[in-house]
């Protein structure tokens, strides 16, 4: 009989014991795996939604001085922002420029309710068409001045459907009052599971001229990045370029009047009309990445995984002092066994590796237990659909939470459950190895 | 004969006419004195607004808001009183900066004079020293009478791209030079809010709009009536208009 077969056939020989400690294994797998997966989907999640929504992955502001000082956003002089963006051209998919209005109020008869528009070239930008889900009426007339797209949640609430006209109130770059009349052209789905901003989307030029801008003038320039795991390169690199040319703002620092707050608060919307105290030529570029909105999010996610980790490492503590204790008693139990075997030819080594393998096959089988057990969890928790309204909206993907595992995590925890059970019963195990034979065969327990 | 007479009564329609049209630079002048009578130079003011709040989504709503001003050095405060959800919010404006204050989170935001005012159709800038006649021209003149009163109705443009609306439309009473009614336009012509000032308080020399009524031109149903008590021009500390005193009242 092999080393493995004993060792097997020693977990069997106590069931309940053994369904205790690899239970209780298999809950603090369970813990961490489930954790681990519910925080990279909501990660993942976040980042889909921040990119449909924004538009891309790292986002180019430009802010100017009017003579009064008030500070406007507008990219007036587009030759240098060329010039920096030419240099990282090979890693862009998609470029995307934009006007938006941040607050918009879109109005139907007596209801009202806030509404983010953002002005878009639908020549230029095709990725946004492709992600928008259709509800009711169509992208056909879309590029036509004053045609409208707005979400299911906003259509609802007033009571409009496509062909409908609507209004909407907004402030123009200068912080004047204005007032548009728009076309529902579509309803999309989708845009409320991103429920903390209704986003609607129409032809840029109209916008334009009604919050007080040139038909070709935007208000920040987004990339969509061929590969998002070069975003901080790419922006690092845009940073550099600009700032041989221009005033730039990188959102690296922040200072006390929450400036980076301010700026992350620009980045969703138009019409900042702050009076500035020391004036600047020309524009002034703004830049940042999803990195750099998501860093609160980022910041609870690894909150949530130091806490998943340390209550899997408390867990395991427990577990591995039980697993010490059961060893100690299994040693005492089995002191003739060892000697037995020790008397027909068995190496002391074999008699630890006994020890040690029958320890890991308990952890690998609740750890087994723990992954099936969190896999059957995440689907069954992933088919429920939630309502946009609910505290989850914002990290809903098509109104179901997201759930991701991936093998390395997976193999991660194993590869640590492992360690910590070696290192737990390797005493138990070598004090077994070290048994006398004489003194084994002689034992009275 | 007849020709005489039809000459003399057509020569004076003309003089007559001449005489009652006003200049638009007097016009212009009379902004500067609907300024001037509205502004409190010389002397502090406070008084408690009462705001009830019209909507057809979220119906009726009333706040009470304690106000400070002090004209001279463009400052003021508004303070909530009510309801209890919004007690201790403030506005703060120093120093050309307008600040509002939220006691949950004790910190003071940015904000504009062209922000609605607590979420009611009266904007910010409405509970400020007034400045029509730096911030607008007239365009045109006319006489006419809304109500029982006689009027110079009056079309403004801004002298700037900031000033919250482009166009407005204003109503002033002939003998007290009084606004009675605004009307004000975006920068697409559209007729955005209508103010009515029906009733007026003498304080001093300066007169007050005691009544405001600020419909909502945009959502059917959508109005805020303010009624302005308690009223006086007494000097006010200097300490009233700091944050620390808004933050101290929040303790």
């Amino acid at each position: 009989m092999n080393i493995s077969k004993i060792s097997m056939r020693n977990i069997t020989r106590q069931k309940k014991r053994s369904f205790l400690l690899g239970g209780a294994i298999a809950f603090g797998v369970f813990i961490i795996i489930t954790i681990g997966s519910f925080t990279a989907g909501m990660t993942e999640t976040l980042k889909e939604n921040f990119t449909s929504i924004m538009g891309g992955h790292i986002y180019i502001l430009g802010t100017e001085t009017l003579d009064s000082g008030r500070i406007v956003q507008v990219i007036g002089d587009t030759a240098d922002l060329e010039r920096a963006i030419d240099t990282v051209d090979d890693l862009v998919k998609e470029y995307h420029v934009r006007s938006q209005v941040r607050m918009g109020e879109i109005i139907f008869g007596s209801k009202s309710t806030t509404l983010q528009v953002s002005g878009i070239d639908w020549n230029k930008e095709q990725l946004l068409k492709d992600t928008l889900t259709i509800a009711d009426g169509s992208l056909e007339n879309i590029e036509k001045a004053g045609s409208l797209i707005i979400p299911e949640k906003v259509a609802d609430k007033l009571g409009v459907i496509p062909g409908e006209t609507v209004l909407i109130r907004m402030d123009t770059v200068t912080g004047q009052k204005n007032v548009g009349e728009f076309t529902v052209a579509a309803i999309v789905q989708e845009q409320d599971s991103f429920s903390f901003i209704s986003a609607g989307y129409t032809e840029m030029g109209y916008l334009n001229d009604l919050i007080g801008l040139e038909s070709d003038e935007y208000q920040y320039l987004n990339l969509h990045l061929k590969d998002i795991a070069q975003m901080d390169i790419v922006a690092e690199k845009l940073v550099t370029e600009l700032e041989k040319t221009s005033l730039v703002d990188a959102g690296d620092d922040e200072d006390e009047d929450g400036e980076e707050d301010q700026r992350h608060g620009m980045m969703f919307g138009g019409g900042m009309t702050s009076a500035s105290d020391e004036p600047w030529d020309g524009t002034k570029f703004s830049i940042t990445n999803l990195n750099d909105i998501m860093e609160p999010v980022l910041q609870l996610v690894n909150i949530l995984n130091i806490v998943s980790l340390a209550l899997f490492v408390i867990l395991m503590i427990i577990t591995m002092v039980g697993l010490i204790n059961t060893f100690r008693m299994v040693l005492i139990e089995r002191t003739k066994e060892i000697g037995t075997m020790r008397a027909i030819g068995m190496h002391r080594g074999s008699v630890r590796s006994i020890f040690l393998l029958e320890a890991l096959y308990l952890a690998l089988f609740g750890a087994a237990g723990g992954i099936i057990l969190s896999f059957a969890t995440t689907i069954i928790t992933g088919l429920i659909r939630f309502t946009a309204d609910s505290a989850l909206g914002l990290f809903l993907h098509s109104g179901r939470l997201q759930f991701i595992t991936t093998p390395v995590s997976v193999l991660q925890v194993v590869f640590l459950l492992a360690v910590m059970t070696l290192i737990a019963v390797y005493l138990p195990a070598k004090k077994a190895a070290k048994l006398k034979v004489v003194d084994a065969l002689r034992a009275q327990y | 004969m007849k020709k005489a007479i039809t000459i003399f009564l057509v020569l004076l329609i003309v003089s007559l006419s001449t005489v009652s049209a006003i200049s638009l630079d007097d016009a212009n002048t009379i902004l500067d004195t609907v300024d001037t009578s509205r502004n409190f130079t010389g002397t502090d003011f406070s008084a408690v607004m009462t705001m009830i709040s019209e909507d057809p989504d979220t119906g009726i709503e009333k706040k009470k808001v304690q106000q400070f001003r002090r004209d001279d050095s463009d400052m003021f405060l508004m303070l909530f009183i009510e309801p209890a959800a919004e007690k201790g919010q403030g506005y703060l404006m120093i120093d050309e900066n307008l600040w509002f204050y939220d006691p949950q989170s004790r910190k003071f935001n940015h904000t504009s004079m062209k922000e609605s005012f607590g979420g009611t159709d009266a904007k910010n800038s409405d509970f400020g020293a007034s400045s029509l006649g730096d911030d607008y021209k007239v365009l045109t003149v006319e006489e006419g009478k809304l109500g029982r009163f006689d009027v110079y109705i009056m079309d403004l443009e801004g002298t700037n791209s900031e000033v919250t609306y482009p166009t407005v439309k204003i109503w002033i009473t002939k003998d007290t030079n009084l606004m009675l009614k605004s009307e004000d336009y975006s920068a697409t012509g559209r007729l955005m809010r209508t103010s009515l000032f029906p009733s007026y308080a003498k304080v001093g020399d300066k007169f007050l709009a005691t009544k405001m009524i600020f419909n909502d031109e945009l959502i059917d149903g959508k109005k805020t009536q303010i009624t302005i008590t308690d009223i006086s021009s007494k000097d006010l500390p200097d300490s009233i208009f700091t944050k620390s005193y808004v933050e101290r009242v929040n303790r």
